[in-house]
């Protein structure tokens, strides 16, 4: 009798990883599908690792959550950071991160980037950022045995640039924000009631600013000229200046940034593409009393009488505030599960 | 008692002359598949293409006829989704086929600290393709929108590590530079007497049309024992035909759309010349 020895196969591939379906909110629209980087059980927690993990900086002591803080819903507090490598300050503010399943018109402020795969390659190699060289990247992960069978569950692969790429994104489409007052108050949640204020403000809200920051997301995803500038002629430094111009070439695009959601923007100061306004309330001056008119700001921003701005008056400026502070969500700012794994 | 021996006969079978199955390894067999080279020789007009060597250019415009010199410190430029035509006239898609062919100094990957070293590569090996005789072959110029559109897809050579990524690699803008030509211009009677060369091509809308279809004078063999080399000359003194007004439209990139289609289209049907094929036993 023959015996019949089958080679022991080392199990290789992702036969323990489990597609994750993201729960999106009853209000909120269909996000759409990603089928290059499907979202999967491991390749979302190997995600939240490496958005912790400062291996991946070329001094070894950045990470994406160095500028990225979960209590200020992924943003840092500064108006342009310079906690990078080089302790040189950045040109432009660390956005807020959430909900970003539903960012699909372009990341970074001018959209430049298609998606969060190509997005990472920004910071990641940058010399004011994290600065890595990416065969030195791979040659840490490899090292470490825990990175290398995280990698193998995820993709079925040893580590590489692609799939520390993928695992990001795949992470940052799970954080969503849709537990805040507001939201739990829109889902008829009977413990939750809204002030005659905080009534106020919201139909303030929807009436004058959901021009841009508008549905559930409480922005367009899209790239408007806000009045904050007049003179767009300097092309200095990639044309950083020149808004989303410098991506599409549009002359309509000059000085015009991404629309920031309103959720969370009580807690994700300070505001605008360079962090210029620091409060609400400088936000809330320039809407009303400091927009500068060019041919190239958003015609949203201007009145039927042809002036520029948005008029409020102070009472419905506190009203205002006050529903903006009903859309921050301390689930998003706490949730573990968006928490440093270590 | 017949069904019962039936069964007793194929269980001894089954024990005893069937052999393990193991998994068969799917292995190229030598004699299914061939290689064949692409060559892409960089020429100006009847001389050899070098870097840093200035050559002249009589440039006959509506305005007159000037006297320049051009010299280049970079021509880089991806070839990819290249395919051959069989004798039956089916197309064959080479797997990967995503090749950088290039002649360039050293250079930094912009705004990080990578160094690209300088490289001269004209040569390209194609594999995998299946036994046969083949009249002719396309390639195309650049990215495809997929790989062109999302950084962390690859394929072939394709990668953004060799500072072909927008504006020298820099990753704000997804997008490829699908050609890529540098170097200075130089006119006696100009003020300043000479000035910067910045010819990109990109984009997704120029991938379309970015194919090259070239017959060959005769058929090509491929198998296992036989290779064959495919010729071309790459005229970069054709190249700056694409303008009549080189001196002027001393930068074609992104801002000057039209510009980049004519040097995408002026590249593919003037610069790149067959030369003939080769073949040779292994």
């Amino acid at each position: 009798m023959f015996s019949c020895q089958k080679e022991a196969v080392e199990p290789v591939g992702p036969k323990d990883n489990i597609a994750y379906v993201l729960e999106v909110p009853a209000n909120f629209p269909q996000p759409a599908a990603t089928p290059d980087n499907p979202l999967t059980k491991a390749g979302i927690e190997l995600g939240r690792r490496l958005f912790y993990e400062s291996l991946l900086s070329s001094t070894m002591t950045v990470s994406c959550a160095s500028c990225h803080h979960q209590d200020r819903a992924f943003s840092d507090g500064l108006i342009l950071s310079n906690l990078g490598i080089s302790g040189k300050a950045l040109d432009r503010h660390s956005p807020a991160l959430f909900n970003l399943a539903w960012a699909n018109n372009g990341l970074f402020w001018d959209g430049g980037s298609k998606n969060l795969e190509s997005q990472a390659f920004g910071p990641l190699t940058h010399e004011d950022e994290m600065g890595i060289y990416f065969p030195e990247m791979v040659d840490r992960l490899m090292a470490k045995p825990s990175y290398v069978s995280l990698f193998k569950e995820a993709f079925g692969e040893n580590p590489t640039a692609a799939g520390v790429v993928k695992a990001l994104a795949q992470f940052q489409r799970t954080i969503i924000s849709a537990n805040s007052k507001y939201d739990r108050y829109k889902r008829g949640d009977r413990k939750v009631s809204f002030s005659e204020k905080e009534l106020l403000g919201m139909q303030l809200v929807q009436a004058k600013c959901a021009g841009c920051h508008s549905s559930e997301l409480f922005t367009d995803n899209n790239y408007h000229n806000n009045g904050i500038d007049a003179d767009f002629s300097d092309d200095s430094k990639d044309w950083v200046y020149k808004g989303r111009y410098r991506i599409s070439y549009d002359s309509k695009d000059l000085g015009a940034y991404k629309t920031p959601s309103l959720r969370n923007i009580m807690v994700s100061a300070p505001y605008m593409h360079d962090g210029r306004f620091s409060t609400i309330d400088e936000v809330l001056q320039h809407y009303r009393f400091g927009i500068k008119s060019t041919k190239y700001t958003d015609r949203l921003l201007f009145q039927d009488n042809g002036n520029a701005g948005i008029p409020l008056s102070d009472k419905e400026v506190e009203a205002v505030k006050a529903f903006l502070t009903s859309l921050t969500d301390e689930t998003l700012l706490s949730e573990a599960k968006y928490a440093n794994p270590k | 008692m017949k069904k019962n021996l039936v069964f007793l006969l194929t269980a001894i079978a089954g024990l005893g002359l069937s052999s393990c199955e193991k998994e068969v390894v799917k292995e190229v067999l030598t004699d299914s598949q061939g290689t064949a080279t692409l060559k892409f020789d960089a020429r100006y007009g009847d001389q050899d293409f070098e870097l840093n060597k200035k050559y002249d250019y009589k440039l006959t415009n509506e305005s007159g006829t000037y006297n320049l010199q051009f010299d280049f410190n970079r021509f880089r430029y991806w070839v990819s989704n290249v395919k051959l035509i069989n004798a039956a006239g089916q197309e064959v898609l080479v797997p990967n086929s995503y090749y950088l062919v290039e002649e360039t100094q050293e250079l930094v990957v912009d705004h990080s600290n990578d160094v690209y070293p300088a490289t001269k590569r004209e040569e390209i090996e194609l594999k995998n393709i299946p036994v046969g005789q083949y009249k002719s072959i396309k390639f195309s110029i650049g990215v495809e929108p997929k790989y062109n559109d999302n950084f962390s897809l690859t394929t072939g050579e394709l990668g953004v590590l060799n500072g072909m990524g927008f504006d020298d690699g820099w990753m704000w803008f997804t997008s490829y530079k699908f050609l890529n030509l540098k170097g200075n211009i130089y006119w006696a009677d100009g003020n300043p007497n000479k000035k910067a060369l910045l010819w990109d091509i990109g984009s997704n809308e120029l991938y379309t049309g970015a194919e090259k279809e070239v017959a060959f004078d005769k058929n090509i063999e491929i198998s296992g024992t036989s290779t064959s080399t495919i010729n071309f000359n790459v005229d970069v003194k054709e190249l700056l035909s694409t303008t009549p007004y080189p001196w002027a439209n001393n930068t074609i990139s992104q801002t000057t759309k039209d510009l980049m289609k004519s040097l995408r289209d002026t590249f593919l049907s003037k610069a790149i010349v067959f030369k003939g094929t080769e073949s040779k036993t292994k």
